[in-house]
């Protein structure tokens, strides 16, 4: 018991970073969590979701793929060809995972002007990943083979996980660019 | 006497016709004991989803563990 009070006294500072990490990601998963509640009583589709997939359509445009639909319905959007589309729901949106992302931001940093910054710019860098990685996968599925689903399973999981990390590992750098002492 | 005989293959005869399509109908519309075979898998979803939330826990202990890491890079 003592030493582990002894550990607590000199790491104080990694246990504020602790509870405002898990503080900052359960609140923003709350306040996510009643917006999906309030959306699904008023039989909508969230904005989320919705713009994802529209972004992802355009993606999926841009990388050629021909004759791209996009439908969105109260439980999530179908985009890409007819009979190739992939179903964009709520958990593809990657909107948990960016919360994720600004709560370690808010953890360390504390709620500043720069964290706040930082978070909401990275929010929208981690859904521009999303959205490359969706408009990708309907394109890879356009051109058909096994490469889907290799690419669904491995790849596009690693490449948006390890882009969160990158981004963390550049936090001290993007404060420094901001005007932070340390 | 050949008539007699011919009305005797002939019974014979049919009673193994009815032998046989017995056996072959027999519990033709009964349920097989054993769970129907229904393949999965082979095929995926027609519209497949792209679900990204899978990792989220991992995700969390690797914030505590860059933020750690972070900590202890400053206090050294």
């Amino acid at each position: 018991m003592n030493a582990l009070k002894t550990w607590a006294a000199s790491n104080r500072p990694f246990l504020l970073f602790i509870g405002r990490f898990l503080i900052t990601f359960f609140g923003l998963s709350f306040l996510y969590s009643l917006y999906l509640v309030y959306t699904e009583r008023h039989g909508d589709l969230d904005l989320v979701t919705y713009w994802i997939s529209r972004g992802s359509h355009e993606m999926a445009r841009f990388l050629g793929v021909a004759d791209c639909e996009w439908s969105c319905f109260i439980d999530g959007c179908y985009v890409g060809r007819p009979g190739r589309m992939v179903n964009i729901l709520e958990g593809c949106n990657g909107l948990r995972l960016a919360i994720v992302y600004g709560a370690y931001v808010i953890g360390i940093g504390g709620w500043n002007w720069r964290s706040l910054f930082q978070m909401t710019v990275g929010l929208v860098v981690v859904q521009i990943f999303n959205i490359i990685r969706i408009g990708s996968l309907i394109a890879l599925r356009d051109y058909g083979g096994d490469m889907y689903f290799y690419f669904i399973k491995y790849v596009f999981g690693v490449w948006i996980y390890v882009s969160i990390i990158v981004l963390w590992l550049f936090k001290p750098r993007i404060d420094r660019w901001l005007g932070a002492k340390n | 006497m050949f008539s007699a005989l011919l009305t005797l293959a002939l019974s014979a005869t049919s009673q193994s016709m009815e032998g046989t399509f017995d056996e072959t109908f027999q519990g033709m519309f009964e349920m097989p004991e054993q769970p129907i075979y229904i393949p999965e898998g082979v095929q995926g979803p027609l519209n497949p989803a792209v679900p990204l939330d899978g990792g989220l826990t991992a995700l969390l202990l690797a914030g505590g563990a860059a933020g750690y890491r972070q900590y202890k890079k400053k206090k050294a």
